[in-house]
């Protein structure tokens, strides 16, 4: 079956591309983190964000669009991670580029702490104090309770914290 | 609960290096979005919502996010549409036992379902391009060619797709005011609703995910207790058609079987020399629909059911739509001697929970079925013809494909 692009479904895509755009960082930052690998975070992404294209229509702006869109994209890695049976095993050596502020070796410190951690723990990590997602936002991403947010918070800043020191 | 944002960590964690895009993922996935755009006016207008939403969101509370039942039957009807493929695991219990089968759907017509289990041995596979059908059960190895392209012919929906998915799609559209309750299903977000069975006592619970769109439970209550289910686990829905084969090979000890169904498949021109009368083509069809099949059979099996079977069926003509999973069929054939003796051709008055509507299409009598156990359809007698028309429509869909067929 063959469609005819007309003018409206090429603004279509273009109206959803701006908001992919926007928040692509913190996309990309998380599908990394969790999977470890550039091509299964490009291919997630893309799967992710077609999925979200084709569910556009239902949604009803109950949820901010942010969260409902990382949702899917955190959907869409939990699957990658179960298809390949790989929730743990996660790559350092594309991770170690370029700091800033960090030296090296807390950077790498880092980076082998967060690793380490469950992906459970690493999404909330990410979510609440990369993203700086309130827990009422990360709990609707990850699909669980604000309290188990708060208790699985604190135990991955306890293990990344370490790093830092 | 005290809310609180480790700054420290939270600056240490976005200075972690985060890779670009590869450069071709833009385009990529603009060519992606392009390509499955199959309600663009409603996609549109979505996007416009979503884009306002991301601003309200920033000052105004949450609101409620419970659908109608008639949004949920709008996005199951849009993740047919959209879905290249639906896979997955198709569990079915009743009466205390248990059967599972893996499937693979696929947006041509393909599909693929396999028993799981020792006690399961039943393999099923139909490919679209040959219009073939093989079974493969033990010692037997069935195979038919001659498809109809759908309803009410004999054709190739694995009960899968009939009896699961297509008759949710049957009972959502036969239950506009059900119930919905937002539940959490297999740990994912879904919508779940309550419709009526048609039978004193019994009611259905149907589970549709709410990221993808797709039924996957669909559970009976006898007077509030559990009656059966069927429901799929490890749904997956991609954009692409499978890549899997849908054909299967004949073992050594099997005993083959062969039936002919009798369809051709044939361009509408040729149809016409053949039948000799003027094809039902309607001038409208719903949004993303096209022609994807068009067969001729100059006879093929009655339809109707046990109590009252059809006059057989005579120069039967039969053309498919298709969007995504979804099927459109629209068929006419040869009252014979005795318009009369006809009954509904697509579902036998013995499954029936609603009445049928009486109505007129182009200037006949006519009957519209809107029943949770038949796919929604309409069928007339006009003149030395019965028509049908079938598949996922809503009732205006329905009457205005009717309504615009050749008079």
């Amino acid at each position: 079956m063959t469609e005819e692009i007309t003018p409206s479904g090429r603004l279509d895509a273009e109206a959803f591309l701006e908001l992919v755009r926007e928040f692509d960082l913190r996309h990309r930052r998380l599908a990394f983190r969790l999977l470890g690998d550039r091509d299964r975070m490009d291919d997630v992404l893309q799967e992710a964000y077609a999925r979200a294209f084709r569910a556009l229509p239902r949604f009803r702006g109950g949820a901010a669009a942010e969260t409902w869109l990382y949702r899917i994209v955190y959907n869409a890695c939990l699957d990658d991670l179960r298809r390949s049976g790989s929730r743990k095993e996660v790559s350092l050596d594309e991770w170690r580029e370029r700091g800033a502020s960090l030296d090296v070796e807390q950077r790498l410190d880092l980076e082998s702490a967060l690793a380490a951690l469950p992906v459970e723990l690493r999404a909330v990590a990410l979510l609440v104090d990369a993203d700086e997602l309130s827990y009422d936002e990360a709990a609707e991403v990850l699909g669980i309770p604000a309290g188990t947010v708060a208790s699985r918070l604190s135990r991955a800043r306890d293990a990344l914290r370490g790093a830092l020191e | 609960m005290t809310e609180t944002h480790d700054k420290e960590l939270g600056s240490a964690l976005r200075e972690l290096d985060v890779p670009e895009h590869h450069p071709d993922f833009e385009e990529s996935l603009e060519h992606r979005l392009r390509r499955r755009s199959p309600r663009r006016t409603w996609a549109l207008a979505a996007a416009a919502a979503l884009a306002a939403a991301a601003i309200v969101a920033l000052v105004m509370p949450r609101g409620s996010d419970v659908a109608s039942a008639a949004q949920v039957r709008e996005a199951v009807a849009d993740a047919f549409a959209s879905a290249g493929r639906v896979s997955g695991v198709f569990v079915n219990r009743e009466g205390g036992g248990e059967n599972r089968w893996s499937f693979v759907l696929d947006s041509s017509g393909s599909f693929r379902i396999k028993g799981l289990g020792k006690n399961n041995p039943t393999d099923l596979a139909y490919d679209s391009k040959t219009n073939v059908e093989s079974w493969s059960d033990l010692g037997l190895f069935v195979r038919r060619t001659g498809l109809a392209p759908g309803w009410p012919d004999s054709s190739a929906a694995g009960w899968v797709v009939q009896r699961g998915l297509g008759s949710v799609v049957a009972a959502l559209a036969a239950s506009p005011d059900a119930d919905v309750d937002e539940v959490e299903y297999a740990g994912r977000a879904a919508w779940q609703l309550h419709t009526p069975t048609g039978n004193p006592g019994e009611e259905r619970l149907i589970t549709v995910d709410k990221e993808t769109g797709i039924p996957v439970r669909d559970a009976r209550l006898r007077n509030g207790r559990p009656a059966g289910e069927w429901r799929i686990e490890q749904l997956q829905v991609d954009d692409e058609p499978a890549p899997t084969r849908f054909t299967l090979q004949r073992k050594p000890d099997q005993q083959p079987t062969a039936y002919d169904m009798g369809f051709r498949r044939a361009s509408l021109r040729e149809i016409a020399e053949m039948v000799g009368y003027e094809l039902p083509v309607p001038a409208w069809v719903p949004d993303g629909y096209e022609l994807d099949e068009s067969a001729v059979a100059r006879s093929s099996r009655p339809t109707g059911d046990e109590q009252h079977q059809n006059p057989p069926s005579r120069n039967v003509v039969s053309l498919r739509y298709r969007r995504g999973l979804d099927e459109l069929v629209i068929t006419t054939r040869s009252t014979g001697p005795g318009p009369s003796r006809w009954s509904d051709p697509v579902m036998g008055s013995s499954m029936r929970a609603n009445p049928p509507e009486r109505i007129n299409v182009i200037g006949n009598p006519a009957w519209l079925v809107i029943d949770p156990n038949s796919v929604p359809h309409i069928w007339a007698i006009q003149g030395p013809h019965v028509v049908t028309i079938a598949g996922n429509l809503d009732r205006a869909e329905l009457l205005r494909v009717a309504e615009s067929l050749p008079r």
